[in-house]
């Protein structure tokens, strides 16, 4: 190996220490977690993608016969994040974020007119939610149906509320 | 005569307003045209066309952005009802960024929408327009008497 391909290696590994130093730094910025990096950043990313894509197909399953049938009867469940208190586990806040939208032809004008928006909705978790609990209860089939873990509410309870 | 000539009048005038009083539309949505039997389930196919063309190319193209799971809402047009010209077509999205406060714990959520109207030539005739988006990649598809696409279209939009 030359000269210049140590220089090269040992640069390369000096930035990309840096880069390390700064995702730590930057995990550390306040007590919170996002869930994706729980315990350490990104060591929950697949098991966390899997539970959202289970929870966006049960959404849609229920969509039709609940949220969907008013004005707006394509509801989407966009994303779903949550925050977790990194000294205990415990799951502070969870978020669904759902968009949907209707388009109506002015019959005078020709215009199309957009009428689209977006809900961000709380799930009602019980206290001290630790984060195994709840990957385990939303993993569930009906995990939307059925009461998230120490409450008496479920995800659809809240979505119910915050949609209509 | 003259006052039996302005009671026809009168009456011929109130047989051409609809039983609900209202005029009839001028603009209809194009699901409707010619006829709701008609056009309806042409018009969706087209819609769900475009829908899965958007989804194909999004993680390398506009989900590439801030919004990296924009999804297709609606996919409309209006029609002028006498001619079957096609006035105006608009295609909706949404798209969020839900991020962890970590001081608070908080969900901070930006969601948002868009309306994005396809750069049609004026005067397309929709049966061209669909005959256009039912053939190969509808997404590309220069639309008829343009050199542009709905994917052009949404480049400045998205």
């Amino acid at each position: 190996m030359t000269l210049m391909n140590r220089m090269t290696c040992l640069s390369m590994a000096l930035s990309l220490s840096t880069l390390a130093v700064v995702g730590e730094t930057r995990a550390q910025t306040g007590p919170y977690l996002d869930l994706v990096d729980f315990p350490y950043t990104e060591a929950n990313w697949d098991r966390f993608y899997t539970l959202q894509d289970h929870l966006i197909r049960e959404f849609h399953t229920l969509c039709g016969a609940s949220y969907c049938q008013g004005a707006y009867a394509n509801h989407i469940l966009l994303q779903v994040r949550c925050s977790v208190e990194a000294a205990s586990g415990n799951v502070e806040a969870c978020a669904l974020v759902i968009g949907a939208g209707n388009l109506e032809v002015d019959g005078t004008t020709g215009s199309v007119v957009p009428d689209s928006r977006t809900w961000a909705c709380e799930a009602p978790l019980g206290p001290q939610t630790h984060v195994e609990a709840l990957h385990a209860a939303l993993e569930r089939r009906d995990a939307l149906v059925l009461p998230l873990p120490g409450s008496n509410h479920s995800i659809h309870d809240a979505l119910f509320d915050c949609l209509n | 005569m003259k006052p039996i000539y302005s009671s026809v009048l009168v009456m011929l005038a109130a047989c051409s307003v609809p039983l609900d009083g209202r005029a009839a539309a001028t603009f209809v949505d194009a699901r409707t045209y010619p006829t709701q039997a008609a056009g309806w389930e042409r018009f969706l196919a087209v819609e769900a066309r475009l829908v899965r063309g958007f989804d194909d190319i999004c993680g390398d193209t506009f989900c590439e952005g801030d919004y990296h799971n924009l999804q297709a809402l609606r996919f409309r047009c209006s029609v002028e009802a006498a001619s079957g010209r096609v006035e105006e077509c608009v295609w909706t999205f949404t798209g969020s960024i839900a991020q962890v406060d970590p001081a608070q714990g908080h969900i901070v959520v930006d969601a948002r929408t868009w309306a994005c109207r396809a750069p049609l030539a004026p005067d397309t005739p929709l049966s061209v327009l669909l005959q256009t988006l039912e053939q190969g990649e509808a997404l590309h598809a220069w639309l008829p008497g343009t050199s542009t696409s709905l994917y052009d279209g949404l480049m400045g939009c998205l």
